[in-house]
């Protein structure tokens, strides 16, 4: 481990929150990740929080839902602080005689509970999970589709000023359960968000996740995703869709650590579109534990400006984790010269009989297609406009659900604007 | 109608277009035809206004308006149209959408009225049974998936669509079979009239079989260095481009 660094004022006064454990040793040791950061090095988060920020206070903006989803039930975090759902009486969660949070059934088979406290995640610090493990410690929310149910929930963050806050989300999927899980980050102002989701599918589910994340420009944001796909039971695997809509930050890091139990599948994608000075970082981390599991990931982004799009995409195949069949792709379009795409696909595999691909290409908008659209009447700009809808057309082509599809296409087509 | 005037173009350091001078008056329909790399394409990208081709001496005007200061979509829209040699496929940008945002930006330029879905679906029908391309293929992306010869047919369809006063056609008859090159006659022939001028790039007499031009220029180094009637085609046929490649030097 490296010499301690000094320590920004920043870094003291969150040490001095977290209790004494691995990860104030990690925090002291090294601080938060940043440019020295093997697995930051292009999201310099350290850099981003140089000025000491307070706790945030109560939400007090007013967003408009980006994207609605049919017969769903909505819940809402302020400035990280869960809103206890309409019309629910809460039931008192009680441990060792002692109340420690209240638990909602907002909907037959669908149980909603806000504790107290959180969790020490010590297992899961590694290099650069600080964060994650930070979220951690925040109070829990727990989201629980119980076994054999069909949900939709909406999960809107909300979030202002010019503080810190964060979450901890705990989303269950019960046996042969389906979800729809919409998460969005609506982010006013200039804050630092620290967002932590960890989701459990349990045997035989499905579930359709999204991630939609509008342009904050002054914001700094860390989404940290910890998924656990289980094995397949009766012949039946537990099915994830995952798809993230990110259009910048000051800094955002969309963070997925995934794990295939066993025989599972999971499309993991993501689709980022920036300009000005926005910063996107895609990070994915995908670990083949058991056989057969199945991963199909295609990320797409667009940079404009003086932007900085980051995708880092990584495979561990297990050993054991034979017949993985594993796809990995990032394309790229840089709209101008000052715009940046840092990419770095990783494959780690152990076990001998797999199958793993990755690609990644960046470049620009084809000029012959341009001058072609051109040529027949259509101004550039219109031009550019179709073909960026285009290139990002063919990740919104995997979305299944139409009215989501469209609600992502018009908010990618909208951009950064 | 078209003027072009002292054209030189110069790429990459090399002059490609070497002081070109050529007329097509309206209602004509003349043919151009010269040996690889004597500036064909470049000709006709000049003309459309690709990046990268403007020219560095000379003008071209239609019906006495320079063209040089505009863009390619607004050429398109003063009616300047090119059938590309090798037309691109554009994944993901829907045929008929694309055509149809064309076609109303040129009509939106020019001041007129907008075509509603309904009417450009009917219009585009029409022409896509012309240039026998099946509905099917016109499901999906533009040129996606297309042969050599179904991007021509696609390039015939959309010349009969936007009606265009000038045409540039380069090497339009390259890789197409007899029933195609007679399409492409049908198309052609159908549009010729008093208001509308024809540029025909080729290399090969046959096409001028089902498209007669009115004149027929050589094009070599980089200017026209001979032109003369309709029977021009079978004398190049014949004894090739040689005796007219060094008048160019």
């Amino acid at each position: 481990m490296s010499s301690p660094i000094p320590l920004t004022a920043f870094e003291d006064r969150l040490l001095a929150e977290v209790p004494d454990t691995d990860l104030a040793e990690l925090l002291r040791s090294r601080g938060l990740p940043g440019r020295r950061t093997e697995t930051w090095k292009w999201s310099d988060l350290r850099g981003a929080l140089r000025d000491v920020r307070e706790p945030s206070g109560a939400y007090a903006s007013k967003a408009e839902a980006p994207i609605t989803l049919e017969g769903a039930t909505v819940l809402t975090l302020k400035n990280g602080v869960p809103q206890a759902p309409h019309g629910v009486e809460p039931k008192p969660i009680v441990k060792s005689g002692e109340k420690v949070g209240s638990t909602y059934v907002v909907e037959d088979g669908l149980v909603v509970s806000f504790y107290d406290q959180g969790r020490d995640a010590e297992d899961e610090i590694g290099a650069g999970e600080e964060l994650s493990a930070l979220a951690a410690l925040r109070p829990l929310m727990s989201i629980s589709v119980l076994p054999g149910f069909t949900h939709k929930i909406v999960l809107r963050r909300l979030s202002d000023g010019e503080g810190r806050h964060g979450d901890n989300v705990f989303v269950t999927v019960g046996e042969g359960a389906r979800a729809t899980l919409v998460e969005t980050h609506e982010i006013t102002g200039s804050p630092f968000v620290n967002s932590r989701t960890e989701l459990e599918l349990d045997a035989k589910s499905v579930c359709d996740r999204f991630i939609v994340q509008t342009a904050a420009s002054e914001a700094v944001l860390v989404h940290s995703s910890v998924l656990r796909l289980d094995e397949a039971k009766d012949g039946e695997t537990v099915k994830l869709n995952q798809m993230t809509l990110a259009l910048g930050a000051q800094l955002a890091r969309h963070e997925t650590r995934l794990t295939h139990l066993g025989e599972s599948e999971a499309k993991i994608d993501a689709l980022y579109r920036l300009s000005d000075s926005l910063h996107t970082d895609i990070t994915s981390h995908i670990t083949f534990e058991g056989e057969d599991g199945v991963t199909d990931q295609l990320v797409k982004g667009i940079a404009d400006g003086r932007s900085r799009g980051v995708f880092q995409g990584k495979f561990l195949v297990q050993r054991g984790a034979q017949r993985t069949d594993a796809k990995m792709a990032h394309h790229a379009l840089l709209l101008s010269k000052g715009a940046q795409i840092n990419a770095k696909p990783e494959l780690e595999i152990y076990a001998d009989d797999v199958e793993c691909a990755h690609g990644n290409t960046a470049g620009a908008l084809d000029p012959e297609a341009l001058f072609y659209m051109r040529q027949r009447g259509v101004p550039e700009d219109e031009a550019r406009s179709l073909l960026i809808d285009a290139f990002g057309g063919e990740v919104l082509e995997r979305v299944k659900d139409e009215a989501v599809r469209e609600q992502l296409a018009a908010l990618f087509h909208g951009g950064a604007s | 109608m078209l003027n072009i005037n002292n054209l030189t173009v110069t790429l990459g350091g090399n002059k490609i277009l070497n002081g070109l001078d050529l007329s097509v008056p309206a209602g004509e329909v003349h043919a151009i035809m010269g040996p690889n790399g004597s500036g064909k394409s470049t000709l006709s990208y000049t003309i459309a206004g690709r990046d990268g081709y403007e020219p560095s001496e000379g003008d071209i005007t239609l019906d006495g308006e320079s063209l040089l200061e505009m863009g390619p979509d607004e050429r398109a829209a003063k009616g300047v149209f090119l059938s590309f040699q090798s037309p691109p496929a554009i994944p993901g940008v829907a045929t008929m959408n694309f055509l149809r945002t064309a076609l109303n930006a040129q009509r939106k330029a020019r001041g007129e009225e907008e075509m509603s879905s309904a009417e450009f679906l009917k219009v585009f029908r029409e022409h896509a049974k012309t240039v026998g391309l099946s509905p099917e293929k016109l499901k999906r992306p533009f040129n996606d998936g297309y042969s050599g010869g179904e991007k021509k047919r696609m390039e015939m369809l959309q010349m009969a669509l936007f009606e265009p006063r000038f045409c540039i056609m380069d090497e339009t008859d390259s890789g197409l079979d007899i029933d195609a090159l007679r399409m492409v006659g049908e198309v052609v022939n159908s549009l010729r009239g008093p208001d509308r001028g024809f540029l025909v790039i080729t290399h090969y007499q046959r096409l001028l079989d089902y498209v007669k031009p009115d004149r027929i220029h050589v094009l070599a180094g980089g200017r026209i260095v001979h032109s003369g009637g309709p029977e021009l085609a079978k004398e190049l046929e014949e004894s090739g481009y040689e005796q007219f490649a060094s008048e160019a030097a």
